[in-house]
């Protein structure tokens, strides 16, 4: 991407500011598709309740990069991924709630609100993608979960905590869908034949504005909720059905290549997991979208492990604070090698697809995360971090990075988010706890 | 809105004076002082050790802004935490002054607010409210997509807390596809909007007919079981006797003003109904058998008797007689039910003087092993039905004949034809000999062969029977039956006319289908008032009260089509057509004007919903073997039809009159679909529609009309659109709280859904502003069946077993006794459990004191319970569940299940449990570094569970809570992780039941840790209350509701759920907003 590309774009004043900021309209998209290239992906997938620390390990270049055993089965893939040691989120290792505070704010390091009256953590990178980058595809980004919303508080605060890690703002998260149906749906309906739709959503629209005298100021502000959801979804309605495609580049993928998933939630988790990445894949490659992000769990996870033969048990309450006893713990490092195996596929997958002579997975741009490090200490000095992707040959692959010794300030999570979004084409001055990029990353 | 509460406006001001005071006074206070010295110097000066200023905390302007902070400051004075050892410290007077005052204050400032609305985010509606809000308005439980994942729990943890409701497009999309659907329901017909479990136009379809057949269902009957089908609403005749018999006698039972129609109403008849049968028992001049009728009728007898009893032996025999005339044996009158439709009408009673019959009378024994062959009787069963007939009652049998049955032969035709029985069994006919020859000289003798008994010409081998008869059959040597023929004729009283059945029975019932007949002279006067007596009762008392209308293959099909079975014609007509309406008995003489209204609107509807008319016009075309050259049949000119010949121009005129009147029914239907929908609306957004909205949501339907071209399209959309509207989704509320806001809060609070008629009438008159009626409305809204919502949604979510049907966290490899039945068994246990406890006003103390539970038959089982349970699928109240360890919902099954881990129980989750959802105390979050036990209680390594727990417990930093947490939870160890009770560990191991707390309280099982907490009581209602109030309020509990929960709380142990409910509902809290929120309409 050149200089003068970037010098198009907006410089952002922190991420504090970007809910006031308007979509950016189409300019970009057209000075990308100048280039005739495939546009950059950004994928996130994160599974909860960190790592066995012991076996979590990486040293070595390349094809001779030695992987330590909760990370095997990424060997496959080892010099398509970049291992990121040490990096950690301020405010969530000073939180005193040990799943509740340390969460919700892994993508955005913002602190977790202590007021179980009030709903606020930060909007994170993938939200500020996807308001400034977003609105260049029919759906501006996906976050994809496998659990549900769990239906209590934990130490007082909401769950909400717990089951989400995209936030749309400060004080709301992203959508989460676990229906893969529905994500099929998002993904291809074209907005034809929608005309019925959009002038019923005119209509509530002014319902919205003839009520809001009528209500307070406050209940004013949550229906704006309401209206910018219309705004939004009419906004694509009317996009799909212009096809204002005016870019030089075509996605390779007009139809999807896949069928469209039963309307129930899959029963075998990994067949859930393997539909969602499936999803994903089929989003980038239609490019229906340049941002994703999926939760292969929630935080505090119930998920019982027992497909994985060997292992019983939910994987927080009983796998991750296994209290070391040997059988148990062979069992957790199970779980953190099954968490990989879905890394790996979803890895393999971008890269068998073809964009004109290079591979999908080269226009990506993949973070696999937790946002703990050990497990059963809720250790959040640190979390388990791999990139991977050529990010259209910004990011060197096969490299193993350590940044935990190299004082706090120059461990941020946030310093690489900024560093991601600078390559996603989103400048921020700061990001967070912090307004440094992570050197020596990206060229 | 318009009716705005002066009662809401005083208390609203009440509140602005609240909240001037509670100022933090002078700053010269010693207090202030000490501070300054002793505290700012880490807490002040923009120093903020901990996170705590003081200096900030005395800048601002009341104590409530920091009130959580100020709590802490006065307790970290009070135990001497502050300041740290080391650092000077203040005299202890100045130390208490301080700690006092800051206390003071606090009180002050929560006595002063008290009420205070506090601030409540507007709501969205959560999936739970979304769907009983679906319920109510269209009576239909959809599976829409709006589930728990659209859901958050917040504030007191519920998912009625604004703040974590959320919008987006994503979401917005799901609200838009559910309210298509539920739109894709409504029955857009030429009656009001409706809604069906079929959606689109099959829906429409399968609608009309579902509402004909209720409405025949409703107040017709059924004598003739049909193919199929079955008797009902016969005691309807039964019914409209009485009340005729009651009419009579009014005086003498002491109503003389009472009317047909006041009669009819006390029995569920309609005085339509009741006027008609009057009219046809009390008339003189009907023929037979409706005079019979009549008859029987005036003699029942005069009270003081009561003629209950007489009037349904009546209907037994109104309805009981074409049975018997046409010998059925149907299944109202006892029979095995008779697939032949029955008919009466002329073609059906067309009789002949003569009739041939053949009787065969088999089973000596049965196939193959035939006994020794006896003498068999036959009854040669008559009656004459036509007593208007002058002379004797004779049949002359002619030609009566016997041949016998031997085995061996070809099988015989397994269909016969006719009135023969189905031949069993192989066999074969020996040639025919004269019955006169077969059977005994006595029984010649009596027969009377070749007697005249009424001067008609007999002859040798005939006889005549006065009418009935009967004869013995002698079997020969190795016969296995024989079969009887001869032609019945009538005698000489030509106007006689018979009804005859052969069999081999002496009452004249036979095996299957008996062989039968009637015979009569048609050329008689006899026979033609007869013919004619019985088609008029089939006008005035008839077996069945209309003609089914989806007729089944085997009923007949109207005039001109071939009723046969099975062929062509009658095929086309069931597949095209499909429907006949012929209902002019009920439609005359039963249904009220409203639900004439209704059954015309629904065949309208069923005419509409598919090309009926066009169907039936081209099969008469086929029928007659006429060209209508493709037309439509409203396109059909009066010319077009003019020019047909007689016989189809008749059925074509009328079609096309029938078809004008359904299509005129839906144009004029179209106009007040639109007000249906404004209807709708209202209901929907729970307020009447302001002109402005009533004119959008016409216009809209007009715009839609347009660009759609399809009425019933746009109709759809507009009910899309009310559902999609935010006036539906958000529960917006006006700053001052109207009416209508108060009837939603109170709807939403004990039904989780919109306010019903009578809600909304209180509140439209102005009701809810009166205490007393308010609790009146609480009270009778706590009974209603949709208070079981408020079990599943508040004690649910409280007690944490919501969605406990959808549980996952039993680890069924380990439990496989923990089935999907007995999973769905304890969530209707623990629901049923509190909905009795809400409905029937039961005090609280029996959420944990109850001595009775609720038990499916699965459930029952799997606990090992062994009562009776006689639901099949539903829990059931069972007394005395102490006795087997159930009661209460510390031992509900799927509390203890949520509480425990896959594999194990879990004493300190369940002491958790109870420490913060039973006692309301909130404990900090564990140490994140904090050991953990293994999962399994199989792999403690040699430790019991408690040895773990003790071990974790000396560690300094965990000891503080698990000292709290840990007694309370072992108490119930005798219940293993899926709920069971238990007497020993897996391992074999005794059960360690016992807990001590740290002032050496010992706490030992299920008892004793009730009899802990029955110590505590005013606590567990006070968590209770905040609960409640958090749950109905939708925010989190704040210093200025203590008054109010303490109040509650108070309340004592026989307080009962209504109490509490009540309370909260009167609260100034619950019936306004908060004032500082008061701003309307700043952009």
């Amino acid at each position: 991407m050149s200089d003068s590309l970037r010098s198009r774009r907006q410089f952002l004043r922190g991420a504090g500011v970007a809910l006031a900021l308007p979509w950016l309209e189409s300019s970009p998209l057209l000075a990308q598709s100048a280039a005739n290239k495939p546009p950059l992906r950004f994928g996130c997938i994160y599974f909860s309740n960190g790592v066995d620390p012991a076996k979590w390990s990486a040293k070595g270049e390349g094809a001779t990069m030695e992987l330590g055993e909760a990370a095997q089965p990424l060997t496959p893939i080892r010099e398509d991924l970049v291992w990121v040691h040490g990096l950690y989120n301020h405010q969530a290792l000073i939180n005193p709630s040990p799943h509740m505070g340390r969460m919700a704010n892994m993508l955005s390091g913002a602190p977790v609100s202590p007021d179980p009256s009030v709903i606020r953590v930060g909007m994170t990178m993938d939200q500020v993608l996807a308001r400034q980058i977003g609105g260049q595809t029919a759906v501006p980004s996906l976050a994809l979960g496998i659990e549900p919303n769990e239906l209590r508080l934990e130490d007082g605060l909401s769950m909400i905590y717990g089951s989400n890690i995209s936030w749309s703002s400060p004080t709301q998260p992203a959508t989460k869908e676990i229906y893969p149906a529905r994500v099929f749906d998002q993904l291809t309906g074209d907005g034809k034949g929608r005309k019925l739709d959009r002038s019923i959503l005119d209509a509530v629209m002014s319902d919205a504005q003839s009520l809001k005298p009528r209500i307070s100021n406050t209940d004013g502000k949550k229906l704006d909720e309401y209206l910018e959801s219309v705004r939004d979804i009419e906004k694509r309605i009317d996009r799909a059905s212009k096809e204002e495609r005016l870019e030089g580049w075509r996605p390779t993928l007009k139809q999807p290549n896949m069928p469209r998933p039963a309307g129930e939630i899959p029963q075998h988790v990994p067949d859930h997991m393997k539909l969602m990445l499936d999803l994903t894949v089929l989003a980038f490659q239609m490019d229906k979208t340049r941002i994703a992000t999926l939760m292969l769990n929630n935080d505090l996870s119930q998920m019982n492990f027992k497909f994985i033969e060997g292992v019983r048990g939910a994987l927080h309450l009983d796998l991750t604070h296994n209290g070391k006893a040997p059988e148990l713990k062979a069992m957790y490092l199970k779980t953190n090698q099954f968490h990989m195996q879905q890394f790996t596929y979803f890895v393999n997958r971008l890269k068998q697809i073809d964009e004109g002579g290079q591979s999908l997975l080269d226009s990506s741009l993949l973070m696999l995360i937790s946002n703990l490090y050990d497990g059963d200490a809720h250790g959040a000095d640190q979390m388990p971090i791999v990139l991977a992707g050529r990010a259209g040959g910004t990011l060197k692959t096969g490299r193993v990075l350590d940044f935990l010794d190299k004082g706090n300030d120059n461990r941020r999570a946030c310093s690489l988010y900024l560093s991601m979004m600078d390559t996603m084409g989103v400048k921020l001055d700061k990001f967070g706890d912090t307004n440094q990029r992570l050197p020596g990353l990206f060229s | 809105m318009k009716r705005r509460s002066a009662f809401c406006a005083a208390a609203a001001g009440l509140l602005t004076a609240a909240f001037i005071a509670g100022i933090v006074r002078g700053a010269d206070d010693g207090p202030r002082a000490t501070f300054k010295q002793y505290c700012f110097q880490c807490h002040g000066g923009g120093r903020a050790m901990g996170g705590m200023s003081l200096e900030q905390l005395l800048a601002n302007k009341t104590v409530g802004d920091g009130f959580a902070r100020w709590e802490r400051v006065a307790a970290a004075l009070d135990e001497h935490r502050m300041p740290p050892k080391g650092l000077p410290q203040p005299p202890d007077a100045d130390r208490q002054q301080a700690v006092s005052w800051v206390r003071a204050e606090l009180r002050a400032f929560t006595n002063q607010n008290a009420g205070d609305p506090g601030r409540v985010t507007v709501r969205r509606l959560t999936s739970g409210e979304y769907a009983y809000a679906i319920h109510d308005l269209t009576g239909l439980d959809l599976d829409l997509g709006i589930d728990a994942s659209t859901d958050s729990v917040g504030g007191e943890g519920f998912t009625n807390f604004g703040d974590v409701q959320f919008m987006q497009d994503a979401s917005l999309e799901r609200y838009l596809a559910a309210a298509k659907k539920v739109a894709d329901h409504a029955v857009i017909g030429s009656g009001p909007i409706e809604f069906f479990h079929d959606p689109g136009d099959t829906g429409f379809e399968m609608s009309a007919i579902a509402r004909i057949k209720d409405i025949y269902d409703r107040y017709g009957f059924r004598t003739v079981s049909g193919e199929g089908g079955f008797p009902y609403g016969l005691d309807r005749y039964g019914k409209v006797f009485y009340v005729a018999w009651r009419y009579r006698h009014r005086a003498a039972l002491g109503e003389p003003n009472a009317t047909l129609d006041s009669l009819a109403a006390r029995e569920g008849i309609t005085g339509r109904f009741a006027r008609h049968i009057w009219t046809v028992v009390n008339s003189t001049s009907l023929g037979y058998p409706s005079s019979e009728a009549g008859e029987r009728w005036r003699k029942l007898p005069a009270p003081p008797a009561d003629a209950r009893a007489a009037c349904d032996e009546l209907q037994k025999w109104v309805t009981g007689w074409p049975l018997w005339l046409f010998a059925r044996g149907d299944q109202a009158v006892g029979g095995q039910g008779d697939e032949s439709p029955l008919i009466i009408n002329e073609k059906s009673l067309t009789l002949a003087a003569k009739k041939h019959f053949t009787f065969n009378r088999f089973a000596f024994g049965g196939r193959g092993a035939a006994r020794p062959a006896g003498p068999a009787k036959v009854f040669l069963n008559a009656a004459a039905v036509n007593p208007t007939a002058a002379g004797k009652p004779v049949i002359v049998w002619r030609n009566a004949v016997v041949a016998y049955r031997f085995p061996g032969g070809p099988a015989p035709d397994p269909t016969p034809a006719g009135d023969q029985p189905p031949v069993r069994g192989r066999g074969q006919l020996r040639p025919k000999q004269p019955l006169r020859a077969v059977v005994s000289e006595d029984t010649a003798k009596q027969l009377g062969f070749g007697v005249a008994r009424d001067g008609a010409t007999v002859g040798p081998d005939d006889f005549a029977s006065e009418p009935s008869a009967s004869f013995e059959v002698p079997l020969p040597q190795g016969a296995i039956g024989f079969e009887f023929q001869a032609d019945a004729e009538i005698g000489s009283s030509r106007d006689q006319v018979f009804r005859i059945v052969i069999t081999d029975r002496e009452d004249g019932t036979s095996r299957g289908i008996p062989v039968r007949g009637l015979i009569g002279d048609p050329a008689s006067a006899g026979y033609r008032k007869f013919r004619d007596g019985v088609l008029e009762w089939t006008r005035l008392l008839p077996p069945n009260s209309q003609f089914e209308p989806t007729p089944a293959d085997k009923d007949p099909i109207p005039e001109p089509f071939d009723s046969a079975y099975n062929v062509p014609e009658h095929d086309e007509f069931d597949t095209r057509v499909k429907y006949v309406r012929d209902d002019r008995f009920i439609y005359d003489n039963i249904l009220d004007d409203a639900a004439r209204a209704r059954v015309d609107q629904a065949w309208n509807d069923l005419y509409a919903s598919f090309a009926y008319h066009d169907n039936y016009l081209d099969l008469i075309a086929k029928h007659f073997q006429i060209d209508l050259k493709g037309k439509h049949i409203g396109d059909l000119s009066p010319a077009d039809i003019d020019a047909l010949q007689p016989e189809p121009r008749k059925y074509a005129k009328e079609l096309r009159k029938e078809y004008d009147g359904a299509m005129a029914a839906q144009a004029a239907a179209r106009p007040k679909r639109v007000d249906d929908c404004l209807r709708f609306a209202s209901l929907a957004w729970r307020r009447p529609l302001t002109d402005a909205e009533k004119q959008g949501l016409r216009g809209f339907y007009d715009r839609t009309v347009t660009t759609e071209r399809d009425p019933r399209a746009a109709v759809r959309a507009v009910l899309a659109r009310v559902l999609v509207s935010p006036a539906f989704l958000y529960r917006a509320e006006s700053p001052r709280l109207t009416g209508d806001d108060l009837a939603s809060r109170l709807s939403f609070f004990l039904w989780s859904s919109l306010p019903d008629d009578e809600l909304r009438r209180a509140a439209a008159a102005g009701d809810l502003e009166k205490p007393e009626e308010l609790q009146r409305q609480v009270r009778r809204m706590l009974a209603d069946p949709k208070a079981r919502r408020l079990a599943t949604e508040f004690f649910g979510q409280w007690l944490g077993f919501y969605h406990f049907d959808q549980h996952r966290g039993v680890d069924t490899a380990r439990f496989p006794e923990f089935t999907d039945d007995v999973r769905a068994g304890m969530y209707d246990e623990a629901v049923s459990f509190f909905e009795h406890i809400i409905r029937k006003d039961r005090p609280v103390r029996d959420i944990l004191y109850a001595d009775y539970d609720f038990l499916s038959k699965p459930l029952a089982k799997f606990y090992g319970v062994d009562r009776e349970i006689k639901s099949a699928d539903r829990a059931e109240l069972i007394e005395g569940a102490n006795l087997f360890h159930r009661g209460g919902v510390l031992r509900l099954g799927a509390v203890l299940a949520v509480t425990s881990a896959p594999l194990r129980t879990s004493p300190v989750k369940r002491g958790d449990w109870v420490l913060r959802r039973i006692l309301g105390i909130n404990l900090p979050p564990p140490p994140a570094d904090a050991g953990s036990i293994p999962a399994d209680d199989r792999l403690f390594g040699g430790l019991s569970l408690r040895e773990k727990l003790e071990a974790h417990k000396r560690n300094a930093t965990c000891a503080s809570c698990h000292l709290r947490i840990d007694p309370l939870g072992f108490p119930l160890e005798r219940f293993d992780a899926t709920g069971r009770w238990r007497d020993k560990y897996a391992d074999g191991k005794p059960i360690e039941d016992r807990g001590a707390l740290a002032d050496k309280t010992e706490i030992s099982g299920v008892d004793g840790l009730l009899n802990y907490l029955s110590a505590q009581d005013e606590q567990v209602r006070r968590t209770l209350a905040r609960k409640l109030l958090g749950y109905a309020l939708g925010r989190t509990i704040q210093p200025s509701d203590t008054p109010l929960i303490d109040r509650i709380a108070a309340a004592g142990s026989d307080a009962t759920f209504s109490q509490f409910a009540i309370e909260v509902a009167l609260s100034r809290q619950f019936r306004n907003r908060a004032a500082n929120s008061d701003k309307v309409g700043v952009q």
